[in-house]
């Protein structure tokens, strides 16, 4: 059993890249989906991934921009039975000034201010303006 | 003499693989139960997949009766997916809050081939092969 592949796939198939299954799994003759890593097509990667608390500008060293994720960790306390905890809310929070919870749908109490990602140059840097904790991860744009 | 970022082959338990660590970290002696050191390990059991991930700016209207609601439309996957919707303007990136008081945020209801939006001018849109629970 292979678990690892660096070029043809296998003698039937043809399909060139690099092919990781888990233990116990064939790289060979694997349903796509079962890989680890299937590298052989236009794919999205994770370049960096963390959080950040305050303003700061992170250096990337790219040369286009890529694709930023950003999920605040939220003031939970407008809720019933969240009082200081912070965290992210699915789905996104609705903004209203009266409600807090009604049903099974969440209101926040007042929008939370934002925080945002601003990509420099083209990919050179990134540059966060933080108003809560906020997890961020960073792909490379799918190749075109 | 600069860091081994990448190791193909034998590790120093004598497990074969491919494994690259990040930045500043050895691939080849750093613990690798650490996952933080590492960006990729063949000892890993799984990674997400992404299904779809795309900046979308136009959007699928569907009206019912007076109301139009606005979906964003990817390949059917069988199941309902989790999914990340982001406000993108331009270069900037914003996190997942709400445009505004009184205003929703920009995800909606989820189905196994869409997400209805809240339709401004661009979206980050991430589809993940991870089935959510259906009550």
């Amino acid at each position: 059993m292979k678990r690892v592949i660096i070029g043809r796939r296998s003698l039937s198939n043809p399909i060139k890249g690099i092919f990781i299954s888990p233990p116990g799994v064939d790289a060979e003759t694997a349903a796509d989906d079962d890989l680890t890593l299937n590298i052989s097509d236009n794919v999205n990667q994770l370049l960096s991934l963390g959080y950040v608390t305050s303003d700061i500008t992170l250096p990337l060293g790219l040369s286009r921009t890529p694709l930023v994720f950003l999920t605040s960790r939220f003031d939970l306390s407008p809720y019933y039975g969240y009082g200081f905890v912070q965290g992210p809310i699915r789905p996104s929070p609705y903004a209203s000034t009266n409600a807090v919870l009604v049903g099974e749908t969440v209101y926040y109490v007042a929008a939370p201010a934002c925080s945002t990602a601003t990509v420099n140059a083209n990919g050179a840097s990134v540059t966060f303006d933080v108003e809560v904790r906020t997890d961020y991860a960073i792909y490379r744009n799918a190749l075109t | 003499m600069g860091t081994d970022r990448v190791v193909i082959g034998k590790y120093l338990n004598g497990t074969m693989g491919l494994k690259v660590s990040m930045p500043g970290y050895s691939a080849l002696n750093d613990d690798d139960s650490d996952a933080s050191k590492f960006s990729f390990n063949s000892q890993w059991n799984d990674l997400v997949k992404i299904h779809m991930m795309s900046v979308v700016s136009s959007y699928t209207p569907i009206t019912t009766g007076s109301v139009t609601h606005y979906y964003i439309f990817f390949p059917n996957l069988g199941y309902k997916p989790f999914v990340e919707i982001r406000r993108v303007d331009g270069n900037k990136f914003y996190d997942d809050g709400p445009a505004s008081s009184n205003s929703v945020g920009y995800g909606g209801p989820v189905t196994s081939n869409s997400v209805e939006v809240n339709p401004i001018a661009s979206l980050l849109c991430v589809v993940y092969k991870i089935p959510v629970p259906v009550s």
